[in-house]
């Protein structure tokens, strides 16, 4: 049994962990790598007991990803990029007033994701176990099929399938520079950085853009953006009375395979099972309905699956989430490394408990707040923090990673792969695919150069 | 006179505000990271975060928001 005072950094982290992301949630358009990764790192790299770290992340991603869905329901600007593909359908659905009723069935729907995931995963988890070690070795063909399935499934087939090659040598060319240059030591596989210049890369395109006078006077409005916010409803807080037979069933459906789908992108993942089972509807209102609970249920199922199966089954960060905005519970330097991580310095009912507590505790913190004041934060937030005040955070925050990474000649590497991805991503090829390129990237240049020879 | 916004990531902007805020935001973590112990990783991340905090919140109070923001009942 972990000590009283465990326990108490426990609970203290959850909190810290639900005041922090409900405010980052609620501002529009904050990426939940950017925001996730660095926070999370730091702790780890202060000393945190493994296990109170674990129970910040677990409560930091149900938290973002409850309250990123408020700003898209409540006045159309994505919370992050997993409530993008929600943003079309909330357009529709606001357009008919019904944004007060909608962010509660998202609410409840996400809490219906998070109901379903956590036994699911934890399951799987437990099932996946013994065979880990016979996993591990297969884990970079895993990336390569994951970035042609994701190729496969997207809606710009040929183009995404063309694009990985060239991505991964772009990855590599700049491992490769740093270790011959001497810039970063032959053990340094440099991917927090680069993973976060593919996540800012339309941003890095859209501000390199503006730097073109035509450009930029395509950009150009003459008024500001005029929000009009609903008021919360007064209906009942029961999740299961909010959604529909139907609803509950397509999420809960969706929420339930998403886990067994653990290696590829959440974002790819939630377009293709909330557009999958909206395309089942016709009334175009409840089209819209019907996606955007799905999705909300996916975005808690996928997020965590994709930290439980890789963290309690296998401790390789095998899935987007892993790799990405948990990276830090992996490896760390100094501190976790991919042979000795959370994974095996929890065992598996630390896992079970302290996964659950953390979960259960923030997901009814959120879900209460939510149906409280949900408007009322919202308005606060885009009445006092600007736009450009965000923007300028990524930008800040990317110096800041690649610095560290690498130095000064990675902030232009990863202004590099910013506008390269950004570009790419421009011309359609989705998230899901760079991320898993650059995954697979070290696997694919060393086959296509021992194909060389 | 006519004041041109820019629309950019779903929201709009004023083009110095913005390059503003990326100067004195980029600045402040900056020279934060590098004011923290050298050789610290934990440390010049947390000096780092500290400082994108402190240029934030500066940038919040000097900048104007561009949106005008109603309560549904306000008009109605």
């Amino acid at each position: 049994m972990p000590d009283i005072n465990i326990n108490i950094q426990i609970v203290l982290a959850v909190f810290a962990a639900v005041a922090i992301y409900t405010v980052i949630g609620f501002i529009p358009g904050t990426d939940e790598t950017s925001v996730l990764m660095p926070i999370t790192l730091t702790l780890v790299l202060s000393g945190f007991e493994p296990i109170v770290v674990l129970a910040f992340f677990v409560a930091a991603i149900v938290t973002l990803n409850l309250t990123n869905t408020m700003p898209t329901a409540l006045v159309g600007l994505p919370g992050g990029v997993m409530s993008s593909p929600m943003i079309e359908h909330s357009i529709l659905l606001k357009n008919q007033g019904k944004s007060a009723a909608i962010i509660r069935k998202m609410a409840a729907a996400s809490f219906l994701g998070v109901l379903i995931a956590l036994p699911t995963s934890l399951i799987l988890a437990g099932l996946l176990a013994p065979y880990g070690e016979l996993i591990k070795p297969y884990a970079p063909y895993l990336f390569v099929f994951g970035a042609i399935f994701l190729s496969l499934i997207s809606k710009h087939k040929l183009l995404s399938l063309l694009s990985i090659v060239p991505l991964a040598i772009l990855f590599q060319a700049l491992r490769h520079l740093y270790w011959g240059l001497g810039v970063v030591d032959a053990s340094v596989t440099i991917t927090t950085s680069f993973f976060l210049g593919i996540t800012i890369g339309p941003l890095m395109v859209s501000l390199y853009s503006l730097l073109n006078k035509d450009t930029k006077k395509t950009m150009e409005r003459d008024q500001p953006n005029t929000i009009v916010i609903p008021h919360e409803s007064k209906q009942s807080l029961n999740p299961f009375k909010l959604l529909s037979r139907k609803e509950a069933g397509y999420a809960a459906v969706s929420a339930f395979f998403a886990n067994f789908l653990f290696v590829l992108s959440p974002v790819g993942l939630t377009i293709l099972f909330g557009e999958t089972v909206a395309n089942r509807v016709k009334d175009p209102v409840e089209k819209a309905t019907t996606a955007i609970t799905t999705m909300a249920a996916m975005v808690q199922s996928t997020y965590l699956s994709q930290l439980i199966i890789p963290l309690v089954a296998l401790g390789i960060p095998l899935s987007p989430v892993a790799i990405g905005p948990a990276a830090a519970l992996f490896n760390a330097t100094g501190v976790f490394t991919i042979e000795h991580n959370i994974h095996h310095m929890l065992s598996m009912p630390q896992f079970i408990v302290v996964i659950t507590v953390a979960s259960a505790i923030a997901l009814v913190l959120v879900y209460f707040l939510i149906h409280r004041y949900a408007s009322r934060i919202t308005k606060l937030i885009l009445s006092y923090i600007p736009h450009e005040a965000v923007l300028g955070v990524f930008v800040a925050l990317i110096l800041l990673l690649s610095y560290m990474d690498a130095g000064i000649i990675n902030v232009f590497g990863v202004l590099l792969i910013g506008i390269s991805s950004g570009t790419l991503n421009k011309m359609g090829v989705n998230y899901g695919v760079q991320f898993m390129t650059l995954y697979a990237a070290s696997f694919i240049v060393s086959t296509l150069a021992g194909w060389s020879m | 006179m006519n004041k041109k916004y820019i629309e950019i990531f779903g929201d709009m902007i004023d083009f110095k505000d913005l390059i503003i805020s990326i100067i004195v935001i980029s600045s402040t973590t900056m020279v934060a990271h590098l004011l923290a112990p050298a050789g610290n990783r934990p440390l010049g991340l947390l000096f780092g975060l500290g400082g994108t905090i402190i240029g934030f919140i500066a940038i919040t109070l000097l900048v104007k928001v561009k949106r005008v923001i109603h309560m549904e009942d306000d008009h109605a």
